[in-house]
């Protein structure tokens, strides 16, 4: 695994000194200072969180404690959110500011065909979305004079069609916003031109294809960019395998976020650390005092013990224009507490394994998060994508089949080579999931649309059930 | 009550020229995080005057 050096973010942040090390207490103490005045403001502006506050007794709108906020004030989901929305459109009553202080809309993606959340910014709100992503990437090693690449397709309506534009103009770096509107080819022409790129930022799946289509070019990345000093992931769970790959072939070290609309940004990163802990997954650490983070069962709404998995539950504590409060992200990530994350008073999450709970597949009594198998797929190098779906065969019994296209600089394996790669893939998924699956090899062509956030599976068991 | 002697508009360019020195101030940090973001309002402060200055306000 390479660990190149990373120039200290602290070292050139009294900002983020102080942040680092304040104490526990005073980190909750300004949360819960923050919780006071959003709570304040809320209660006199806004019919859905005044609601919510006198239903759960913070009469007036008044906390005194975090311990008591996080009791009394009840949780709301996306349903609610549509529903205020229905109700009071377009923003519904959640809003918190003045309408004509609205001057950002930021939507949700709608991929879970629930509908779409809608939130209004105010121009504060703007600064903070661009803050949100320049804080994780200048600790990531973003800085200014930098050349940054982002290959996540920007404008529209998604926070992240804007927060990377404003985080990279207000670091004073030199943005090329290529995702979305530029093949992977012509990225990597322009890549090439530049005299240098130092810093990119992609979804997990796009730094894999990146990745693969310059090795199929037979480019070395850390040939070719000697310079690249950040790559930053989101959104998509990875395998170690994997990772210590990018960063073999790219010389640089690999960092991750974990953001959210909801978040009007990023929530948190691995900071300076990169994604591995000793020889295991690293930390993203959370940035507790832009927003409050509980992990809970999602069954008890108690929160988890250390090491377990549990639900995000998220509290903007600088968001003006449709904050979030107490909102159950439905995001699943393993707790880590801050005297176990090795430093600092920030709570942390594992890298690589944030999922969905809704993303759960019941297999055959077991239950399977996409990330599982993806782990198990990815720790082969010589896979460049691949998709899973679920049916139901002959006798009523779900089947699942694999399909799993060689990556482009592997495309002169032999057919020996090609089965036993495909027997292995099909090892690790069982020892991953404890599920055999069918596991076949599929062209590369058929994966022509997985750029940003890929949906790798499909279950299409229901259409099985037809007398 | 005494009148202002300052027309609102000399006003403005006077806050702004005002607030430029000090945004030129702040970006003169040593912070790198908050280096980039003064010097973003540092910009858009200057914007602001050359924009007044087009239209012969200032």
């Amino acid at each position: 695994m390479a660990t190149p050096f990373v120039a200290d973010p602290f070292a050139a942040s009294p900002l983020l000194r102080g942040l680092r090390d304040m104490s526990r207490e005073a980190l909750e103490a300004r949360q819960l200072a923050r919780v006071q005045a959003l709570c304040a403001r809320l209660h006199a502006k806004s019919d859905f969180y005044r609601d919510r506050m006198e239903a759960g007794g913070l009469k007036g709108g008044e906390v005194d404690s975090l311990d008591r906020f996080v009791k009394a004030m009840p949780t709301s989901n996306k349903a609610d959110f549509l529903a205020d929305q229905k109700e009071r459109p377009p923003f519904g009553s959640r809003l918190g500011v003045d309408r004509d202080e609205v001057v950002h809309i930021s939507m949700t993606s709608g991929t879970s065909g629930q509908g779409q959340e809608i939130y209004g910014r105010t121009q504060r709100d703007v600064h903070m979305l661009g803050y949100l992503h320049a804080l994780p990437w200048f600790m990531g090693g973003l800085r200014k004079g930098d050349t940054a690449l982002n290959c996540v397709p920007a404008g529209g309506m998604t926070t992240g069609g804007w927060g990377p534009g404003e985080a990279i103009r207000i670091v004073g770096a030199t943005g090329f916003h290529v995702g979305g509107n530029m093949s992977t080819e012509k990225k990597i022409d322009l890549m090439l031109s530049l005299d240098g790129v130092h810093f990119i930022y992609a979804s997990t799946n796009y730094m894999h294809t990146l990745t693969e289509a310059l090795l199929a070019r037979g480019i070395t990345p850390r040939e070719a960019f000697p310079d690249m000093h950040g790559l930053f992931i989101a959104a998509e769970g990875y395998p170690l395998e994997w990772a210590a790959k990018i960063e073999e072939y790219w010389g640089c070290r690999l960092q991750e976020g974990y953001g959210s609309t909801q978040l009007n940004g990023f929530g948190g990163s691995t900071a300076d650390a990169g994604v591995f802990r000793g020889d295991g997954r690293g930390l993203i650490r959370l940035f507790e005092w832009e927003s409050m983070v509980e992990i809970v069962d999602p069954e008890t709404m108690e929160p988890v013990k250390p090491g377990e998995v549990g639900e995000m539950v998220v509290t903007n504590l600088t968001v003006e224009g449709s904050p979030v409060v107490r909102f159950r992200t439905g995001d699943a990530a393993r707790f880590i507490p801050w005297q176990e994350a090795g430093g600092g008073v920030w709570n942390a999450i594992e890298c690589g394994t944030i999922g969905r709970f809704d993303d759960m597949m019941k297999i055959r009594g077991n239950n399977v998060w996409p990330s599982m198998i993806d782990a198990a797929v990815f720790a082969h190098g010589e896979v460049g994508e691949y998709k899973g779906r679920l049916y139901t065969g002959p006798g009523g019994k779900t089947e699942i089949e694999v399909r799993v296209a060689i990556a482009e600089h592997h495309a002169k394996l032999c057919e020996e080579e090609r089965e036993k790669l495909l027997a292995s893939v099909r090892e690790a998924i069982k020892a991953r999931t404890n599920v055999w699956m069918t596991v076949v090899e599929a062209p590369r062509s058929e994966f022509e649309g997985f750029a940003y956030k890929a949906r790798r599976w499909s279950d299409e068991r229901q259409e099985g059930y037809q007398l | 009550m005494t009148e202002n002697p300052v027309t609102p508009a000399r006003d403005e360019d006077a806050l702004l020229a005002q607030m430029l020195e000090m945004a030129e101030q702040l970006a003169a940090t040593d912070d790198a995080l908050l280096a980039g973001q003064y010097d973003y309002l540092r910009a858009r402060i200057a914007a602001l005057m050359e924009i007044r200055s087009g239209a012969g306000l200032s």
